[in-house]
Order: C-alpha cells, then sequence, then structure tokens
C-alpha cells in the first residue's frame, strides 16, 4: 500500500479535530442558567464526567471520517505484484538531491555523496536490494573502504563494482524526444556524470548502403567520438574526408547532401551550428526554459543555472562552453544523428545519443523490463467505507442528540 | 435550534420602548371586538325598547310617552370596568434568558400589552412586582397616567430572591371591589403556595388568570452533551449530560405541571403555559376569552 501524493497526509493531523471538540464540550465553561434545576434526577449527576462507550464510539467513528477523507486526497493505492529489475544502477553524485529513472529496463538511482557518507555503502544498497529485488547492481563511485560500515548484508542481487572520482563540475544534460515537440536540455550543475536518454532507432534505413557519413580529418577527437558512436548505431562508416574549413562534417543519402558547418567565435568558446538547407542541419531546440521537461521535479529549482545553449533566433544553436570531453562527445553524438536522419528524411526529431560504454550496459542481453508496479487505486474502498461511516455517524449522533 | 421569534420579541430585543411596543402590539390586534360595556343605566344612550312587565317604572322616558303615548324605558350603554391587578415574579428566575430574551422583559412585555388593552377598555390597572425581597405596588387607576407609570416600573424591573413562600402579603393587594388578578410567572415553586394564592383570591370573590412563562430548553431540555447547569436562586451548579437525564427530567416536570394545573384551575381561575417565543397576541387572546365571563 502506497500513496500517491503524501503531501495530503498532514491533513490526518485533522483527526485532531474532533478530539478537540470533544474535550472543548467537556470544558468546565461558563454553565448554563436552569430555572428548572429541581427536576433534574439527582443519580445522573455522578456519572455525568465519565465517557460513555457510545460516545467512544462517535468519537472514533469521526476521527476516522477525517483519516479517510485525508487518505482519499493522498491517491492511496494497492501495489500489485512487483516484477524484480533485472539490473539497478547506483551512482554517487555530489548533487544535492537523489534520482531515480528508468532507462531501457535499467533503474538508475544517482545517490548525493552526503547521503552515501551518512549512512554507508552496505545499508543503502541493503536498502535497494529489499525495495527493489534486482537481479544486479551495478555500484558507481567512490568506494573507500571507510564508506563501509556495518556487517555486510545478505543480498538478493549481484554485485559489480566501478571505482569513480567525483569531479568537481560536470555536464549534465538531456535529450527529451516529446510527444508534440522536440526540445534539448542542457544544464550545467554539479552532478555525476552525463545523464542521457536514448531510444533504440528501430527506422535504420536497410538500403544504409546509399547513405554516408563524411567527417574532417582534424576534427576534434572529442567531436569524432561522438560522430563514431553515431556512425556504430547507424552501422555505416564513417569516413575520413578534407572538408573546407567551416565544415565538420557531410551526410549524404542519394542525391541529398547535409553539411554540418562550424564557426569559431573566439575566445568566449562559442560554438556556432549554423543551419540551413545544403549546408547545414535544423535542430529545432527550444530555449531553454520552457524546454526543460524534467522527470523529477527537483531539477526544475536548478533553473537559475547558466545556460550552455540556446536556440539563436529559428534555426541557430547556440553552445556557449568549452565543453568537457564527454558532453562535447555526446552532443556531437546527437547532432552527427539529427544530420543522419535529416538526410535520409526518417524524421525531424531529436534522437538522444549516449556514450558507448553506456549503450553497452543498456543493450546487454540479461537487460528485462524495468519492474513497473502495477497500481490498484483504493479510492473506491476507501470511499464506500466514508459513505459507511458517515451514515453510522448520522444515526449515532441522532439518537444520543451529540 | 433556534427558532424565528415574533417580530415584537424582535423589536423588544432591539431596544424598543416598552410603552410603544404594547400600543403597538393591541393596536394591531383585537380593537373593537369587545367593547367592555353592557346595555342598562348609564349616561351614553343606546336605544329605547317597550315597556314589559316587570321593569322598573322609574326606567320609563316620560317625554317620549308624552310624544308617542306609548311606554319606552331608555338604555343607555353602562360601564362594566373592572380592576384589573398585575402581578409580575421578579424573582431571580426571572433572569433566565433564551435566544436572547429575558423571561423578565417577556413577561413585562405582555403585562404592558395587557395593561394597555384593559385601560383602554376602561379598566382599572395595577401593578405588583413581587419577590421574596421586597414588592413594588401600584395601586389600580383609571386616569390616563397609570399606563405611563406602569411602563415606566415594569422598564426597570431588577430581578432577585425567590417567589414569596407565604402568602399574606395577597391580602395587601386586594379591594372590596370585583377584580381581575393576572400573574405572569414561570410557576416553578411549590404548587401548593400557587394554590394558597388561588383560594385567596377565591374567597375574595376576584377572577384569576396565572400565566406561566417558560423557555423552550426549560420544556425540553434541549442541550447538548455534557453541560454545567445552575440553578438561579440557589446557585447550585452541576455538571449533566442532557441526553441521558432528559427522560427523567421531563418526567417530573410534567408531573410538576400537572400538580400545578390542578392547583391553580378552578372555578375563577385559568392557568395556561406560554413558550417564551410565542406572539404576545396569543396572551392577549387567552386573557379576552377569560375576560368576557366577567
Amino acid at each position: 500500500m502506497s500513496f500517491g501524493m503524501t503531501v495530503w497526509l498532514w491533513l490526518t493531523a485533522a483527526a485532531m479535530i474532533p478530539l478537540i471538540i470533544h474535550l472543548w464540550n467537556r470544558r468546565a465553561g461558563k454553565p448554563h442558567i436552569l430555572p428548572t434545576f429541581r427536576f433534574l434526577p439527582e443519580t445522573s449527576f455522578s456519572r455525568a464526567g465519565s465517557i460513555e462507550l457510545h460516545e467512544i464510539w462517535l468519537l472514533l467513528l469521526r476521527i476516522g471520517l477525517i483519516v479517510l477523507v485525508a487518505l482519499l486526497l493522498t491517491g492511496l493505492f494497492f501495489e500489485g505484484e512487483k516484477e524484480p529489475l533485472q539490473s539497478v544502477k547506483i551512482t554517487e553524485t555530489n548533487a544535492e538531491y537523489s534520482e531515480e529513472w528508468i532507462g531501457d529496463g535499467i533503474l538508475e538511482i544517482s545517490v548525493p555523496t552526503e547521503r552515501i557518507d551518512r549512512v554507508g555503502w552496505w545499508k543503502l544498497l541493503e536498502q535497494v536490494d529489499y525495495d527493489y529485488r534486482p537481479g544486479l547492481m551495478i555500484v558507481e563511485g567512490d568506494l573507500n573502504v571507510d564508506r563501509f560500515r556495518g556487517n555486510v548484508p545478505e543480498l538478493y542481487a549481484d554485485l559489480e563494482w566501478i571505482e569513480r572520482d567525483l569531479q568537481e563540475e560536470f555536464w549534465q544534460a538531456s535529450w527529451l524526444n516529446l510527444d508534440d515537440s522536440q526540445s534539448g536540455y542542457v544544464q550545467r550543475r554539479y552532478g555525476k556524470g552525463v545523464v542521457n536518454r536514448i531510444e533504440d532507432v528501430q527506422d535504420t534505413p536497410s538500403d544504409s548502403e546509399t547513405l554516408q557519413l563524411f567527417i574532417r580529418s582534424d576534427a576534434d577527437p572529442a567531436i569524432r567520438r561522438g560522430f563514431e558512436d553515431v556512425s556504430t548505431l547507424w552501422k555505416i562508416e564513417l569516413t575520413d574526408d578534407d572538408l573546407p574549413e567551416n565544415q565538420i562534417a557531410i551526410a549524404r543519402f542519394g542525391d541529398r547532401e547535409i553539411v554540418l558547418n562550424r564557426t569559431a567565435t573566439g575566445e568566449n568558446s562559442m560554438h556556432r551550428v549554423m543551419p540551413g538547407p545544403q549546408f547545414g542541419v535544423n535542430i529545432p531546440v527550444t530555449v531553454m526554459e520552457d524546454s526543460i521537461e524534467v522527470l523529477n521535479p527537483m531539477v526544475q529549482t536548478e533553473l537559475t543555472h547558466i545556460p550552455v545553449f540556446w536556440m539563436e533566433g529559428k534555426d541557430e544553436l547556440v553552445l556557449n562552453a568549452e565543453p568537457a570531453t564527454g558532453f562535447t562527445q555526446w552532443f556531437y553524438a546527437g547532432v552527427a544523428h539529427q544530420l543522419l536522419k535529416t538526410a535520409t528524411g526518417i524524421d525531424e526529431t531529436i534522437t538522444p545519443e549516449i556514450t558507448e560504454e553506456l549503450r553497452t550496459a543498456l543493450t546487454a542481453e540479461e537487460v528485462s523490463t524495468a519492474g513497473l508496479v502495477e497500481r490498484k487505486s483504493a479510492s473506491t474502498w476507501l470511499f464506500l467505507l466514508l459513505l459507511l461511516m458517515w451514515t453510522a455517524e448520522r444515526i449515532l449522533s441522532q439518537r444520543r442528540d451529540m | 435550534m433556534k427558532r424565528e421569534l415574533p417580530s415584537e420579541i424582535g423589536d423588544l430585543l432591539s431596544g424598543a420602548g416598552l410603552a410603544i411596543l404594547a400600543k403597538q402590539i393591541v393596536d394591531g390586534f383585537l380593537i373593537g371586538l369587545h367593547r367592555g360595556t353592557r346595555r342598562g343605566t348609564g349616561t351614553e344612550f343606546s336605544q329605547y325598547r317597550s315597556y314589559q312587565p316587570g321593569d322598573d317604572i322609574r326606567l320609563i322616558d316620560w317625554k317620549m310617552f308624552a310624544r308617542s303615548d306609548r311606554y319606552y324605558i331608555k338604555e343607555s350603554e353602562t360601564e362594566t370596568s373592572i380592576i384589573v391587578r398585575f402581578f409580575l415574579d421578579a424573582s431571580s428566575s426571572m433572569e433566565y434568558r433564551e435566544q436572547e430574551l429575558k423571561r423578565i422583559d417577556y413577561s413585562a412585555l405582555v403585562i404592558a400589552s395587557l395593561a394597555t388593552l384593559a385601560h383602554r377598555q376602561g379598566d382599572s390597572v395595577g401593578l405588583h412586582i413581587v419577590h421574596s425581597q421586597n414588592r413594588i405596588d401600584t395601586a389600580p387607576k383609571r386616569e390616563k397616567n397609570q399606563l405611563n407609570r406602569l411602563y415606566s416600573i415594569l422598564e426597570s424591573v431588577e430581578c432577585e430572591g425567590t417567589w414569596p413562600e407565604t402568602t399574606e402579603w395577597i391580602t395587601e393587594c386586594t379591594s372590596r371591589h370585583r377584580e381581575l388578578w393576572i400573574f405572569c410567572s414561570d410557576m416553578l415553586d411549590d404548587a401548593e403556595s400557587w394554590r394558597s394564592i388561588r383560594e385567596m383570591g377565591e374567597a375574595f370573590g376576584h377572577e384569576m388568570l396565572f400565566f406561566q412563562i417558560l423557555g423552550e430548553t426549560e420544556q425540553t431540555l434541549s442541550l447538548n452533551g455534557v453541560t454545567t447547569v445552575q440553578d438561579p436562586e440557589s446557585r447550585e451548579e452541576r455538571t449533566i449530560r442532557a441526553a441521558s437525564v432528559k427522560e427523567t427530567y421531563l418526567e417530573n416536570l410534567n408531573k410538576y405541571l400537572e400538580e400545578l394545573e390542578d392547583s391553580l384551575t378552578g372555578r375563577r381561575s385559568v392557568h395556561q403555559i406560554f413558550s417564551m417565543n410565542r406572539p404576545v397576541q396569543d396572551l392577549l387572546r387567552a386573557y379576552l376569552q377569560n375576560r368576557s365571563r366577567l
């Protein structure tokens, strides 16, 4: 049994209201003047102070009614059988909050360093193991022995360790492919690694022989790695070519040629991807504030970060940073992918890309569908119970004149 | 549960003067229904009728005989004015309040209205404010200023003590003439003392109306949950659970009311219970019904 909106649980505090009313009614307040006083039976006075059984029932009913209303508002639901997750990846982050998301069957959890320091790796793993029952837990972060406190727990999952030092600052970025709009979102913040989402490219053209991808011979290694990632994904060959100074890459499909231009912008390290027919790509990226379609509401609080890329005008994508290697690779993988899709005319959707390492993990044979829990709303039962209790309360209160 | 109060009670609560209210009530009521006169000898001509054997020959109008050569008796309207004495209970229990309305204020309005009506009918009206500590007597008079005097006294009544335990005082409030005594009280004291009053009144040959004014809560004990109640006269306090004691309470109360009814109902007396939320006109109607018997 879980709650959809825990914030309404605060309302259960209102269950104190009937108690307060009850005590208020029993307080020794201003006496009621009753000239017919002498007709009151003597024997009843001594019993007046004690709580009678029907009063307790009525009090419990009224408390129960408030609790039920609160539970209705919380969206209480019953969980169905959990399908065990195949794997969970737990990544240490120096962000201030945790994030969870499911990508292609892997549950990824980023845990703040501060929390790991506080509870220790074992405790954390035990909790994740209990909550999700995965077959494999991949743990990535600072694995110093000081951070393993207490006894080794009995874990259901197998463990795989990836030692990694945290860096001061990372790029975290997401391509989000929404139903009705395409948007890009890059955020500069303290985080662990690059968060990427990818969908399997199911629409790779069967006649890939005719699709060609060229990159300039002296391209930046990071840009090149991004293009290599994409060529692997599309199962096409990446060919070096002596392209003009301002051109990074060219995609050819039949008689169609799409060129990716680059213009160095000098000291402020701006990379520009110039769009236009025959010589550029059209990456429909909305401006940053509008584009953020976050899965975790915590990210929205980070809007004040410096934007690192945005659309200048309608079609010009501006990258305002000297990106870290990992980011550059990721970014150009996305651009290259878009280049190929534009060339083939498959669609104009931006499809996010991921690093080779992550893609390997995701495409592993063992990966299964994430254990999304089936939810059965409890609202119908709660509503019926509410109706029943309300009727009982009405009957009891009228009979007892309370 | 609150009931809507009659308009005159609402006006009383909003501070309207007793004199104006009483006049309004009486004006809006049964003016003309009862004239308070009967035919006979008097100053105001009514009609001629033929002489019948047995009529006093002194009543024959000789001038009419001279004109018509027949015997006629000249009838005039004779006034049947009586003395109406009002007895207002001013004991502490009359301070009882329901829906902001005090029993003493309601009773004062009733008496003011009845006095206005009686005065217009030509009766002499007197007032006795009664409680165990003191008594304020206003002798019955017919003069025009009498009503203003009564209004003034009624507006300044202060409640204290209890209803007098003895009944000797009543002998100081009577005359040899025919009188109508009207009592306004909660009558929650000893039924026997009320019986004594009734018997004394009958001994004097007076008519009596006993208006018992009770509150809704007093009659039904419509209190919620656990309540502390206080006797206004003894100041004794007790905590009760109304729902638990209601049955016995009503049993005791009804028993007493039956006993009181028995004590106050006689050949010359009527006992009626009125709730404080009843229109004052109802009491005027009761008054007129009984007044017409005199």
